[in-house]
């Protein structure tokens, strides 16, 4: 866990991965695709900062998203995401007691889709940790970089997180990935993004644990994210 | 989920997940 990620290539058998997609694929023609600037910290700008201090810096992202409900009851992933051993082996990899799956109706499990260019600029997460599972690489971009704990609680590291902002650090690496990976990213204090996806879709489960029942995410989240917001 | 159904899905040989509170899922996890 020293860079801030667990990956086990292999870990979900192709027969499943190939499974989970057929499954979901009818729905991804019903995917949201948003697209917007922000800044890296997803928050408000901060008006102590001007518009091009790292601070508040717009960066670009755009992807489509199956939501919860969209995907099938039956689709392996709802079993894998309520399995109690993985969320054992979760709680166990952050050094919790426990962990608790979103009871949100959108957001619990989701499918992101990178394609036709789509990318996810520079950004911390808001949450401490984050669990994928890989279904399908893009077959061109669609890579994963990232900064292993370029900030801490208590030092922000603007001038680090400038040189990344400008392509100038030397400090980048990369996460790779193949279809059935699991990774668990602590991408709260470790910036990071996904290149420009093109050719085969980049396919990824988003499975959302948090650390007490019942966490969902806020209205102006799944509006943004998912255009409705139940 | 059954441990067989779960075997299906995951690769626990690999990955035991199931056994953490055995040496063998605690070494898994140590590695």
């Amino acid at each position: 866990m020293k860079d801030g990620a667990v990956v086990l290539d292999g870990f979900m058998r192709p027969d499943a991965v190939q499974q989970v997609i057929s499954n979901v694929e009818p729905s991804m023609k019903d995917a949201f695709y948003c697209s917007n600037e922000h800044n890296v910290y997803l928050i408000n700008d901060d008006p102590d900062f001007d518009n091009e201090h790292p601070r508040n810096r717009k960066v670009y992202s755009d992807k489509g998203i199956v939501a919860y409900d969209q995907i099938p009851a039956e689709n392996l992933l709802h079993q894998v995401y309520g399995w109690q051993a993985l969320k054992d082996f979760i709680a166990q990899l952050m050094g919790s007691p426990e962990i608790f799956p979103y009871t949100d109706p959108l957001g619990s499990v989701n499918i992101n889709i990178n394609n036709d260019g789509r990318q996810l600029g520079w950004h911390y997460d808001n949450s401490k940790f984050v669990t994928t599972l890989m279904l399908q690489p893009a077959s061109d971009g669609g890579v994963y970089e990232y900064v292993p704990w370029l900030r801490s609680e208590e030092d922000q590291n603007f001038d680090g997180l400038d040189k990344v902002l400008k392509g100038k650090s030397d400090e980048v690496q990369i996460l790779k990935q193949e279809a059935g990976s699991f990774v668990l990213f602590m991408g709260k204090y470790t910036a990071h993004r996904v290149t420009p996806s093109h050719g085969d879709p980049r396919l990824v489960a988003v499975l959302s644990y948090g650390p007490e029942p019942g966490k969902t995410l806020t209205k102006e989240t799944r509006q943004l994210f998912y255009g409705r917001t139940q | 989920m059954t441990l067989d159904q779960a075997n299906d899905i995951i690769d626990l040989t690999r990955f035991p997940i199931d056994r953490l509170d055995t040496q063998e899922g605690q070494s898994f996890l140590a590695d």
